[in-house]
């Protein structure tokens, strides 16, 4: 929901409410005032008459073509309730019922008593509230759609930069090494959201840079050691009295120094991708190349007797030389590690898009953690888990994808250019 | 036949087997200058070191070396550095630069400054000794480098093998193996080092041993079949030597 919808939901049932029952109430308080005007005009009537009776000792003659009626009724005993009531009346002009404010109160005239009632309609004040409603209802109306209006329009433009900012953030990578371009804005939450993401922007920035040097650094480091160690094994191996037991210790020491060299190598190589210091790309004979790499590995296929289906179209692609090769040796050299004893290995290039299939002992494997580092569907000792996210990072570094399928029991790699 | 037993055949098989060559390792790891020194020493190496880059810039303008090894990170300067001046007074050693960076930019850079190969650490003793004797080779015979090992003359110009009997047809990786085992005479092969020279650093694949067994027995049944003794001797669970006396 947009903050505007969210806005707008909780202010307009908040205004209909605080508007209705401002409007019942002014109802309710004109409708008072105006019946105490009323009832004020009576009680000065009847002031008037009982001056009159005071001082002529007679009734006053009645003005009947006031709408104020006047109405003496001599009577033998004194009345109990006196004052203010309302009353339906019938107005003979307009054929109509129409409510009346009477004040009934009694009257002593030479000692006969009389019953006096003075009454005067309604009308004129009920006109009034019900247009004072209706101009409140309007107003009302009209502020609502108002509202509606500058909140979608102005307020739209008012948060126009944070949706620029956000939308510098969104295309924010830290590989990338640039800070985000957001919008200038003289609001100060919206400024000092920028500033907040431009340190923080800063801050990944430097940080990504500090942990690219450490992983490289390291990796330089890590390769001493082991090419010292490798050479020792060399030298031990050139002993001439070594026992069956001592060649097992040795053997099993060079299969772990080569694991550990691989596993550095490939390490290192993910980190300079992501550092994208393979950026130089030329336009490449991908059916060449793809022809030589399988040339290459021919013996290999031939080894474990997998049978391999080549089909290659004519395809030129712009892309990295180093990374492509690595690519392809990882694609194939997967082809073989997880294809079994007399197997088959397919490879396509058609329409831009190279698929590398094989027969494997293992069932469908599960695409989301397939291109996760160190990720292993089956715990094989010659693997160090590293080769299918290779594949995956010098994809997205040179603009293809890579997908990976299952189907008639072949595991099938697709990079599209 | 006749080819191959020429002059300078004969002047090649006297270098290679009776003078010393003299070789400068510049590594900064004395360690590893050190097994380097231990493994080509017992080959008609005669190797001197520097540590650092003064004492490789000294050596490199007084001596005169067959071969140089350079490592490219060293205290006090850059090994490329280094080869840039070397090339600058037109000294005609070969240079195989060694390095921990795995970098293909760099390996240009060296290979443009002259050096003559590039090898990434880690790396196999047996792999280096195969490329400095190649270097040496090419420098000193131009390519046109008939080798004689035991009953064997190996023709490196058109990659031909000759035995008493007559040419002896190998295939591509079967000649490869051959050339490295004889840059690596009576040593040790290790399985692991024989499919890196024969396949790249890529191949990690538990079914690779197959392979070079494969590879090395059907040489070794082609050297047998064309009168050569068996020179090539699986190392228990280690690799294969080629031994000759």
């Amino acid at each position: 929901m947009k903050l505007i919808s969210l806005y707008n939901r909780i202010l307009l049932p908040v205004l209909i409410v605080v508007f209705s029952i401002s409007i019942v109430v002014s109802y309710f308080f004109i409708r008072k005032v105006l019946q105490n005007e009323l009832d004020a005009t009576l009680s000065r009537t009847k002031r008037r008459i009982v001056n009159y009776v005071a001082a002529n000792q007679s009734l006053p003659a009645i003005n009947s073509f006031n709408d104020q009626k006047i109405i003496f009724e001599p009577i033998s005993s004194p009345l109990k309730d006196t004052g203010f009531y309302s009353a339906t009346q019938y107005i003979p002009e307009q054929q109509k019922e129409h409510i009346s404010r009477k004040l009934l109160f009694q009257l002593n005239n030479n000692g006969q008593l009389y019953k006096v009632t003075i009454s005067e309609p309604l009308e004129g004040t009920s006109h009034l509230t019900i247009l004072l409603a209706k101009i409140a209802c309007i107003t009302i109306f009209l502020t609502l759609l108002i509202l509606l209006v500058i909140n979608r329009n102005i307020l739209k433009r008012i948060w126009q930069p944070f949706y620029q900012s956000l939308e510098a953030i969104k295309s924010f990578n830290v590989h990338s090494r640039q800070l985000p371009a957001l919008a200038v804005t003289h609001i100060d939450e919206f400024k000092m959201m920028n500033s907040h993401f431009n340190s923080a922007a800063e801050n990944a920035v430097k940080d990504y840079k500090h942990l690219k040097e450490f992983s490289e650094n390291a990796s330089h480091e890590i390769q001493t050691p082991l090419a010292i160690i490798h050479s020792k094994l060399d030298l031990l191996v050139q002993q001439d009295d070594l026992t069956e037991a001592q060649s097992e210790l040795l053997q099993s020491a060079f299969a772990s120094v080569k694991k550990l060299s691989n596993l550095q190598q490939s390490l290192l190589l993910l980190t300079k991708i992501d550092n994208g210091q393979y950026h130089k790309t030329g336009q490449l004979q991908l059916d060449a190349v793809i022809k030589n790499k399988m040339d290459d590995f021919q013996d290999i296929f031939n080894t474990k007797g997998i049978t391999t289906r080549v089909e290659l179209e004519e395809t030129s692609v712009t892309a990295n030389r180093e990374l492509l090769d690595i690519l392809l040796n990882n694609l194939f050299s997967n082809a073989v590690k997880h294809n079994f004893q007399g197997g088959v290995a397919g490879i396509s290039l058609k329409d831009k898009r190279l698929t590398v299939c094989n027969t494997g002992n293992s069932n469908v494997l599960d695409e989301n953690r397939l291109f996760r580092r160190f990720y292993k569907a089956v715990q094989r000792g010659e693997s160090n888990g590293l080769g299918l996210s290779i594949i995956k990072e010098i994809c997205q570094a040179s603009g293809s994808t890579i997908t990976y399928a299952y189907h008639d029991g072949m595991h099938c790699f697709s990079v599209q250019w | 036949m006749d080819t191959a037993f020429n002059i300078t055949a004969l002047t090649n098989y006297l270098y290679c087997n009776f003078f010393f060559l003299n070789l400068l390792i510049i590594e900064d790891e004395p360690e590893l200058s050190q097994s380097i020194v231990n493994y080509l020493s017992q080959n008609k190496f005669v190797c001197d070191t520097a540590q650092d880059y003064v004492a490789a810039h000294n050596k490199i303008f007084t001596n005169e070396y067959d071969c140089i090894v350079l490592d490219i990170t060293l205290p006090g300067g850059n090994g490329l550095e280094l080869l840039r001046r070397l090339k600058n007074i037109n000294k005609s050693e070969g240079v195989l630069i060694i390095s921990a960076k795995n970098s293909l930019d760099e390996k240009v850079t060296g290979l443009e400054l002259g050096a003559d190969d590039y090898l990434t650490k880690p790396f196999h003793l047996a792999e280096l000794s195969a490329r400095v004797n190649s270097i040496i080779r090419r420098r000193a015979f131009g390519g046109n480098d008939i080798m004689i090992i035991g009953k064997l003359v190996i023709n490196i110009a058109n990659k031909s093998v000759y035995t008493e009997t007559g040419e002896l047809e190998l295939t591509r990786k079967e000649y490869e193996l051959l050339l490295y085992f004889s840059s690596n005479k009576n040593r040790v092969l290790t399985k692991e080092s024989i499919i890196d020279h024969l396949w790249g650093n890529h191949m990690n694949m538990g079914d690779s041993f197959d392979l070079v067994y494969s590879h090395i027995k059907n040489l070794r049944r082609k050297l047998m079949d064309s009168g050569c003794p068996d020179y090539i001797k699986a190392v228990y669970g280690m690799g294969y030597r080629f031994l000759i006396s």
